[in-house]
């Protein structure tokens, strides 16, 4: 079953004279085990595009669905327990909160939802991205590249199929980056579905596909291994 | 008593309708008597000896506005107390030389240019220099008060420009300079503040708040005055204020680490070892001055010792406020990352925590005091509040042979919530009620009482009496049957049914205590008294002794004993009408005392109430309790701000792994509830503990005197003390849930 689906999607900020077009008709369709890249200069619509992905905003028109699902369909707090349970983000600046360690932003969105024992599944997670023992650090206590697995690793706790990130790799150095996206692979080919926003054509490579964006247009899908040619198109 | 239509009464009580009284058969009411007698204009009050007046004004007294008052022409009530309005100016010496004829001067050229320090008399110097002192430290716990809800203020505002100031740093300015900006902060909120409060008082003085501070101290200004110098002293003290709490910040964010400000990170905020010792050592002092003070019964030096510990207090918050974190992760999400904020914004939360802990350690100090004050007035009573006494104006003083008559009883029944109903008789001797009380065995009794020596005793018997075991209590003053006040106990005669209440007997010594009431004894509320089945009646100035059958009961509130009429006859005394005593089922109302007043009529009896003096007292506590709620509302808005200021980052990230639009409401909420909540805590623990060392203090310095005071009963006013440590912090919760908007915000970052 597809996990994400952008249907003929259209987001328009700001009204009258000030209105911006940040998405006008994009439709896009992301499958198990894939993972999309998505480029594009700034202001093209790509963290517009990932934020009506995971229910934070809302298209001016056009479907998005999620599991099946309309986002649409779903009230606030359904989204926001849509967002607990299936959708998981990274983002660039590694967006951990401060007064929670590790293991408790790891299971933020377990112990949100009511679940038990939600420190042994953060370990876990922590584990799975090569973080046994630091279970107790604060953010502050810890590299950026750490803090980002530890993002990610929240951004997979559960039973999650999607996982949204953007510019995951933007405030990490390149090897750290490769890492980080080396591991977002990993849990892609391992059954999930991700979106990954970047700039890089060299982190783009590691995607499956890639959806060019610019001025709220796809004007290009690429298959693997395309990306720095569709860079130099004009 | 006074002639409203004399020129020289102007300005004593003022007509507001009507006119003055011009006969002796008119009167004038203020509004509570009005309300209180129901008359109103053109009506008739009708006086406990019958007389009828018609009333022919409404009054006010412009220095007790809630008085009741009723004002007739001089003469319309002879035998009443008199005073002279004069217009011969009395300076100092001439009120000496009335004063010395035992008259009471008050002198508008006395009070307009009072005599010098040293021309005063002895007894009152330093009265004033004491006052000073006390306003000077009163004054200097509300600049520290202000200074830490300033400076919670100031680090918030700190906390938003910490990039801008990153910036300033990171193009050449020194940390002098960061820290300069950072005061100038200070200097800018104190001079605004400055104005804003010269101006709103000057509005509020002139338009708003005079009905309602006249209203409050229930008196009419004289007049209104600025002056010009006191404005400007305290316009100084605002931006002096404003400097003081701009002082940490700056200092914080003089030392901020740049790359971490401008990355937008927030770095990691320990607490100094030294600032905890330090607080640790000021608590510990502002302790021992305050026993120390306390025991010689010195208020400044208790201010002072207060001051310290707040001091010390604050200096300490930073570090409980980390202990504190450790164990947030107990707690659920909200109140752990509300928690563990405020432990990592601690240059904006502890002065927040420390100021509504300041405020309610005053406010919880003091009304531990006052109500443990109030419950040792009420320990005096012999009996219980809300008992009624009804006395013939005859019979004190006179022995009156005959009995009150049944009807008084039945008018009590009537009009109040009597529970029993019992007439009371004295023993008479000599013509005359004979206030009669029963004395130890000579072997048990004190040698230095007034029973024994006739006299005050001398300083060193009172020395000698504090060693003596036979002393301890002996002389302690209380209070009988709503007029008598006896250090030495109280004899009374009634009937057997009436020692269930005066005795407040358990169940099973009721039966025992009535047969041995009828059995001709005299029941004795104090087994020391009994001797061989036999105790002392003492009666006379002498305390001339009569032995007499006796049986012990239990010890209650007040030393007594009681004996049947039967019984005092057979002992060879007579017997006086004393009063009509009931008890209640509540505590009757004013409305109801008026009621059995107007039944008994005539003006023969009087009638009281015990009544707690609690007014005065409760108003003093819901003051404190309003203050120390506006600043810990204030307190939790700025820490709620802070939060917000420091938290929008996190709030997205909340909003991306699914928290719930009510998340951010229940996350304002935690924050409020935290610096509210730890602030009331701290506070009312250690204003119970500063208000136990005081009590305890006091009650120590009572062991040095004799006769001893009744020593203070520690009594925690709990339903007062909720209102800082739940009430508010509930209210500063919901406060900052509803001004919270629910929706999460979204970054953008196209």
């Amino acid at each position: 079953m597809t996990v994400l689906e952008l249907r003929d999607v259209h987001r328009v900020h700001g009204s009258g004279e000030t209105a911006v077009n940040a998405l006008d008709g994009v439709s896009l369709m992301v499958e198990p085990g894939e993972l999309v890249a998505v480029m594009g200069p700034s202001g093209s619509g790509k963290s517009t595009l990932l934020n009506l992905a995971g229910g934070l905003d809302s298209p001016t028109s056009g479907q998005v669905l999620v599991d099946g699902t309309s986002l649409q369909s779903l009230s606030r707090k359904q989204l926001a327990a849509w967002r607990r349970k299936r959708i998981g983000y990274v983002f660039q600046d590694l967006n951990l909160i401060a007064s929670l360690t590790a293991a408790e932003n790891v299971a933020l969105p377990l112990d949100l939802d009511g679940v038990r024992k939600s420190r042994r599944q953060a370990e876990h997670a922590l584990s799975e991205v090569d973080l046994d023992g630091y279970a107790d650090r604060f953010p502050d206590e810890m590299s950026g590249g750490q803090q980002q697995r530890v993002a990610i690793a929240r951004a997979l706790i559960g039973e999650r199929r999607l996982v949204l990130a953007d510019e995951p790799t933007g405030a990490l150095d390149s090897r750290t980056g490769e890492t980080v996206l080396r591991l977002l692979r990993s849990k892609v080919d391992a059954g999930a579905a991700a979106v990954l926003v970047t700039h890089d054509a060299r982190h783009a490579a590691w995607a499956d596909r890639v959806v060019f964006l610019r001025d709220g247009v796809v004007v290009d899908v690429s298959q693997r291994d395309q990306p720095e040619e569709l860079l130099s198109t004009p | 008593m006074i002639d409203l239509n004399n020129p020289l009464t102007r300005g004593t009580v003022t007509v507001l309708e009507g006119r003055a009284a011009t006969s002796t058969a008119e009167v004038a009411l203020s509004r509570k008597a009005m309300d209180r007698t129901g008359a109103r204009l053109g009506g008739t009050i009708t006086t406990e000896d019958g007389r009828g007046f018609t009333v022919v004004g409404l009054v006010e007294e412009p220095g007790a506005l809630e008085s009741t008052t009723v004002v007739a022409l001089p003469g319309t009530f002879p035998n009443a107390d008199q005073t002279w309005l004069v217009t011969t100016p009395l300076d100092w010496a001439k009120v000496k030389e009335l004063n010395k004829l035992g008259i009471v001067a008050m002198s508008r050229a006395v009070l307009r240019d009072p005599p010098s320090a040293a021309d005063r008399y002895p007894q009152l110097e330093g009265t004033n220099e004491l006052r000073a002192e006390i306003l000077v430290l009163i004054a200097g716990l509300a600049v520290l008060e202000m200074a830490l809800l300033a400076g919670s203020a100031l680090a918030v505002g700190a906390r938003r420009r910490k990039r801008d100031l990153a910036l300033v740093a990171a193009v050449g300015g020194a940390p002098s300079h960061v820290r300069r900006i950072v005061l100038a902060d200070g200097v800018v909120l104190g001079a605004l503040s400055a104005l804003g409060r010269r101006s709103a008082r000057l509005t509020l003085a002139a338009v708003l708040s005079r009905p309602l501070i006249e209203s409050a101290i229930e008196e009419r200004y004289g007049a209104q005055r600025f002056y010009p110098t006191a404005l400007a002293a305290l316009a100084l003290l605002a931006v002096v204020t404003g400097l003081l709490a701009a002082l940490v910040p700056a200092w914080i964010s003089s030392r901020q680490d740049v790359v971490t400000a401008l990355a937008g990170r927030r770095g990691i905020t320990r607490s100094r070892r030294r600032w905890l010792v330090l607080g640790l050592t000021l608590v510990a002092t502002g302790v021992a001055i305050g026993a120390f003070t306390a025991i010689r019964m010195e208020i400044a030096g208790i201010l002072i010792a207060l001051i310290v510990t707040e001091v010390g207090l604050v200096l300490c918050t930073p570090a409980l406020l980390g202990l504190l974190a450790r164990a947030g992760r107990w707690l659920p999400v909200a109140l752990r990352i509300a928690l563990r904020d405020a432990s990592r914004n601690r240059t904006a939360a502890a002065p927040a925590i420390s100021a509504v802990m300041t405020a309610v350690i005053g406010a919880v100090a003091v009304s531990v005091m006052l109500t443990s004050q109030a419950e040792q007035e009420t320990r005096k009573l012999a009996g219980t509040m809300g008992d009624v006494t009804v006395h013939r104006l005859n019979d004190l003083g006179k022995a009156s042979p005959t009995s009150i008559p049944p009807s008084v009883a039945t008018a009590i029944r009537n009009t109040m919530p009597a529970a029993e109903v019992h007439e009371i008789k004295l023993l008479s001797c000599n013509g005359g009620s004979c206030f009669a009380h029963v004395r130890p065995p000579a072997d048990r009794e004190c040698p230095y009482s007034r029973d024994v020596i006739n006299r005050e005793p001398t300083k060193a018997e009172q020395q000698a009496a504090l060693q003596d075991r036979r002393c301890d209590g002996v002389g302690r003053s209380h209070s009988y049957f709503g007029t008598i006040s006896s250090p030495n106990g109280f004899l009374v005669v009634a009937t057997p049914d009436a020692a269930t209440t005066l005795f407040d007997l358990p169940h099973q010594d009721i039966a025992p205590t009535q047969a041995a009431l009828r059995e001709g004894k005299v029941v004795v509320n104090d087994p020391n008294k009994v001797s061989n089945g036999q105790l002392l009646i003492a009666t006379g100035a002498q305390a001339t002794t009569t032995p007499a059958p006796a049986h012990a009961v239990p010890p209650s509130s007040a030393p007594l004993a009681m004996m049947t009429e039967e019984t005092a006859r057979t002992l060879g005394f007579g017997v006086a009408a004393f009063t009509v005593f009931a008890t209640t089922t509540r505590m009757p109302t004013q409305a109801e005392q008026d009621a059995l007043t107007a039944a008994l009529g005539g003006g023969q009896y009087e009638v009281n109430v015990a009544r707690p003096t609690e007014s005065e007292v409760q108003r003093s506590l819901s003051i404190l309790s309003l203050v120390a709620g506006v600043i810990t509302l204030a307190a939790a808005a700025l820490a709620t701000g802070l939060a917000a200021a420091d938290g929008r980052r996190d709030l997205t990230t909340l909003a991306a792994v699914g928290a719930t639009p009510g998340l951010r409401k229940l996350l304002s909420l935690s924050q409020a509830g935290v610096i509210a909540g730890i602030g009331g805590l701290l506070g009312t623990a250690a204003g119970i503990g500063s208000a136990l060392a005081l009590l305890a203090a006091l009650n120590v310095g009572y062991a040095d005197r004799w006769p001893q005071p009744a020593l203070n009963p520690f009594t925690v006013p709990w339903q007062n003390i909720l209102i800082p440590l739940l009430v508010i912090p509930g209210v500063a919760m919901l406060g900052a849930a509803l001004f919270t908007r629910s929706r999460l915000p979204i970054e953008r970052r196209e």
